[in-house]
C-alpha cells in the first residue's frame, strides 16, 4: 500500500515532466503559425514553391520570357564572347556619354570592384586577393602586366575569360563600365603612369555628358 | 713537419668538400628549382594549368616527357609566334583547346621557365587531410555537455543511495528498525500532504510553470527565430564570407537594387568553381552536387551539351508574412545598413539560421534607435532643414521622425 501511492506519485511527475519538456525547440521546424491565410496571400511571392510535392522548379523562379528587358536596362553591343569578339571590344568600345568619370562616379566604382572583384583581384589591383592569398585561386594576374583597355575589360566582365566567369548577371552593363574605369584608374597606379591623361578624359566627358544626363537619370529611375 | 702535413691534408679535404657543394648547386641549378617554380607557375600559369587536370589549358604535369624542352621555351614565350612559323604541334595544340589563346611570357627568363618545368616534372605534394570543424564538432559539443548532464545524475543518485545506506547502518548500531528508501520518501510525502502551506505553495508552483510555459508557447507562435533548416548543398557561409572574405553582396547582388535579396544562382557558384573543384572540408562531395544541378564535366573543364539543368531546392528561412513590406535596397543602399545587423553573424555560421526574431516590435525599435544620415544625402536636404526647426538643430534625426513608424510603410 506504502510503496504502491509513493509510485503513483512519481509517475505522475514522470509524465507530466516529460509532457512539458517535450516540446522543446526543434531548428529544422520552422514553428507555429497563426491563422496562415494572413502570412500566405494569393498573391505569388519570391522564391515561393507552388507544387504540391516540392519537388518541381517554382513558378516564382522561372526565367523572364525571352527578349524581356528589366526596367531602366542600358542597352550594350553585344560581341563573340570568344577571342574576335574581345579584340573588337577592345577596338571598338568607348566609356558612353551617360557615364561621366567624375568623383562621384569613381567611389561607385570603387565599391562595385571591392564587392566584385577585389577578393581575386585584390584592392590595388595587384592580382593579390584574399582568395590568391589563402591559395584557393591561382593565377589572377597584375593589371601591369595586362594590355587591357576599357573595351577588354568589358567584354571581360561581360563574358569572362579563362577561368574567370561571366559577371553579366550580377553587373549591370552600366555597372560593368563603372567597374572598367576603377580598374583602368587601378592599372594606371600600378604602371605609375601620371593622372593628367584621366582628368583630361573626365573633363570631355563631362562636357559631352552634360545633355545627356537627363537621359542618366530618366533611366535610373525606370 | 707533421703539421704540415695535417694542414695539407686538411686543406684538401676542405678544397674537395667546396668543390663537391658547389657542383651540387650548381646541378641544383640546371635541373630548376621546384620550390621556385611553384610560386611562379602560381602566379602566371594556374590560372588556366593544373598539374593533374584540364582547366582552360592541358593538363600539365610531366608535360617534359611529352614536348622537348626547345619546343617548350618558345610556346611559353611566344606561341603565336611559334603557331605562324607553322609548327604542326603548336597547331594542333591551339585547334585541340578551340582556339583560346595562350598568354604570351617574354617576361620569363630561362631560368624561371627551368624552375617552372622543374615544378610540373615533380610529384605533387602529398593532400593534408581536412581538419574536421564546423558543425560536426558543433554537435559533438552538445553531446558532451549532455553526457556531463548524465554523468551528474549517476553521481547523485550513488551519493544518495550511499547516505541512505549510512543512515541505516546508524539505525542499525542504535537498535532502531531499518527502513527502504522507497518507504521513507513515501513517509515525508504524506507528512508533506497533510501540510496545507506546502500544498499551497506546490499547487502555486506548478500553476505559474505551466503559465509561463504556456505564455512562451503562445509568444512564439509565427516566430521563426532560430529557424535553421538542412539545405541541399552543405554551403558554409563560414568559408565563403568568413575566411575568404568574399562580398555578402558579390553572391546576393539583388540585395544593394532591389526588394529581395536573391538566392544566388548556381552560375554564380560557377565563378569560382569551374576552378575550384574541391572543398576544404567536404572534398568533391558537396561541389559536385553543383556540378550536377548545371551540368558540368569537371574532368573535362567543360559544360555538356543539351543537359537537362536541375534546380538547387535552396530552403528559404528568412520569409516574412504577406502582410507586411520590406525592401532590400532601401534598406541595404538607402540606409546604409549592414547586412548582420539584422542577419547576425552569417560569416560565422556554417549553417545559417534566422538569427532576428523579425516581429514587429523588433522592426519598430531599430527604427527609434537607428540614426538617419542626412547630412552626405541630398535628398534629404529639403527635409533635414524641416527636421532641424521641428526638433532642434542639433537632435539625432532617427527613421521614425521621417516617417519610418506610419502604418501604410509596411502594410498597405
Amino acid at each position: 500500500m506504502l510503496k504502491r501511492s509513493f509510485l503513483h506519485i512519481a509517475f505522475a511527475a514522470l509524465g507530466s515532466a516529460l509532457v512539458l519538456t517535450s516540446c522543446h525547440d526543434e531548428s529544422t521546424f520552422r514553428g507555429w503559425e497563426y491563422m496562415p491565410d494572413m502570412y500566405r496571400g494569393p498573391a505569388v511571392e519570391t522564391y515561393q514553391n507552388l507544387s504540391k510535392d516540392g519537388s518541381s522548379d517554382s513558378i516564382s523562379a522561372m526565367l523572364p520570357v525571352e527578349g524581356t528587358i528589366p526596367r531602366g536596362f542600358m542597352t550594350y553591343q553585344e560581341f563573340d564572347p570568344g577571342q574576335s569578339g574581345l579584340d573588337s571590344a577592345r577596338a571598338v568600345l568607348t566609356l558612353p556619354a551617360n557615364i561621366m568619370a567624375n568623383a562621384e562616379t569613381m567611389e561607385e566604382s570603387k565599391e562595385l570592384y571591392r564587392i566584385f572583384c577585389g577578393h581575386c583581384h585584390g584592392d590595388k589591383g595587384d592580382g593579390q586577393g584574399v582568395l590568391v592569398k589563402n591559395e584557393k585561386f591561382l593565377g589572377v594576374p597584375n593589371y601591369a602586366d595586362r594590355d587591357i583597355n576599357l573595351g577588354s575589360i568589358f567584354h571581360v566582365v561581360t563574358y569572362g575569360k579563362g577561368v574567370m566567369g561571366s559577371h553579366a548577371a550580377q553587373l549591370t552593363p552600366e555597372e560593368r563600365y563603372k567597374v572598367a574605369l576603377y580598374v583602368m584608374q587601378l592599372r594606371k597606379e600600378l604602371t605609375g603612369e601620371t593622372e593628367e591623361e584621366v582628368v583630361e578624359a573626365e573633363e570631355a566627358t563631362t562636357e559631352a555628358a552634360s545633355d545627356s544626363t537627363a537621359v542618366l537619370t530618366e533611366t535610373e529611375q525606370g | 713537419m707533421r703539421k704540415r702535413l695535417i694542414d695539407q691534408v686538411s686543406r684538401l679535404v676542405l678544397s674537395s668538400f667546396l668543390m663537391l657543394f658547389t657542383l651540387t648547386v650548381f646541378a641544383e641549378e640546371t635541373a630548376g628549382d621546384p620550390a621556385k617554380g611553384k610560386s611562379l607557375f602560381n602566379s602566371n600559369c594556374a590560372s588556366c594549368h593544373k598539374l593533374d587536370k584540364k582547366v582552360v589549358g592541358p593538363a600539365l604535369a610531366g608535360i617534359t616527357e611529352k614536348r622537348d624542352a626547345e619546343w617548350l621555351f618558345s610556346w611559353i614565350r611566344n606561341n603565336q609566334e611559334l603557331r605562324e612559323s607553322g609548327d604542326a604541334d603548336a597547331i594542333a595544340i591551339f585547334e585541340e583547346y578551340n582556339g583560346s589563346v595562350m598568354t604570351n611570357f617574354p617576361q620569363l627568363s630561362d631560368e624561371d621557365i627551368t624552375n617552372i618545368l622543374a615544378y610540373t616534372d615533380a610529384a605533387p605534394a602529398p593532400k593534408v587531410v581536412p581538419v574536421e570543424r564546423g558543425s560536426g564538432s558543433a554537435s559533438a559539443s552538445e553531446d558532451t555537455s549532455y553526457t556531463n548532464l548524465y554523468i551528474l545524475g549517476a553521481v547523485l543518485l550513488v551519493l544518495v543511495l550511499l547516505l541512505a545506506k549510512i543512515k541505516n547502518t546508524l539505525k542499525q548500531v542504535k537498535g532502531d528498525p531499518a527502513s527502504t528508501l522507497i518507504e521513507e520518501a513515501d513517509v515525508m510525502t504524506r507528512t508533506a500532504l497533510k501540510n496545507p502551506r506546502i500544498v499551497t505553495m506546490l499547487v502555486l508552483l506548478v500553476a505559474i510553470i505551466l503559465l509561463q510555459q504556456s505564455y512562451v508557447a503562445m509568444v512564439a507562435v509565427g516566430i521563426t527565430q532560430d529557424y535553421q533548416p538542412e539545405q541541399p548543398i552543405k554551403f558554409s557561409h563560414r568559408i565563403h564570407a568568413g575566411d575568404n572574405k568574399i562580398d555578402c553582396n558579390y553572391c546576393h547582388y539583388g540585395a544593394r537594387k532591389s526588394m529581395v535579396s536573391n538566392i544566388p544562382s548556381a552560375s554564380v557558384c560557377m565563378n569560382c568553381h569551374t576552378y575550384i573543384q574541391e572543398g576544404a572540408e567536404t572534398g568533391t562531395e558537396e561541389i559536385n552536387k553543383i556540378y550536377a544541378a548545371v551540368g558540368f564535366d569537371p574532368e573535362e573543364g567543360k559544360y555538356i551539351e543539351d543537359y537537362e539543368e536541375q534546380p538547387i531546392n535552396w530552403v528559404r528561412i528568412h520569409d516574412l508574412p504577406d502582410l507586411s513590406y520590406f525592401n532590400h535596397s532601401q534598406h541595404v543602399t538607402a540606409g546604409n545598413v549592414k547586412c548582420q545587423t539584422c542577419h547576425g553573424p552569417v560569416e560565422e555560421m556554417d549553417e545559417v539560421y534566422q538569427y532576428s526574431p523579425l516581429t514587429m516590435g523588433w522592426c519598430v525599435n531599430c527604427h527609434r534607435e537607428t540614426e538617419v544620415d542626412v547630412k552626405s544625402n541630398a535628398y534629404y536636404s529639403d527635409m533635414h532643414e524641416k527636421l532641424k526647426e521641428k526638433y532642434g538643430a542639433d537632435a539625432k534625426i532617427t527613421v521614425d521622425m521621417i516617417g519610418g513608424l506610419e502604418c501604410g510603410k509596411c502594410h498597405y
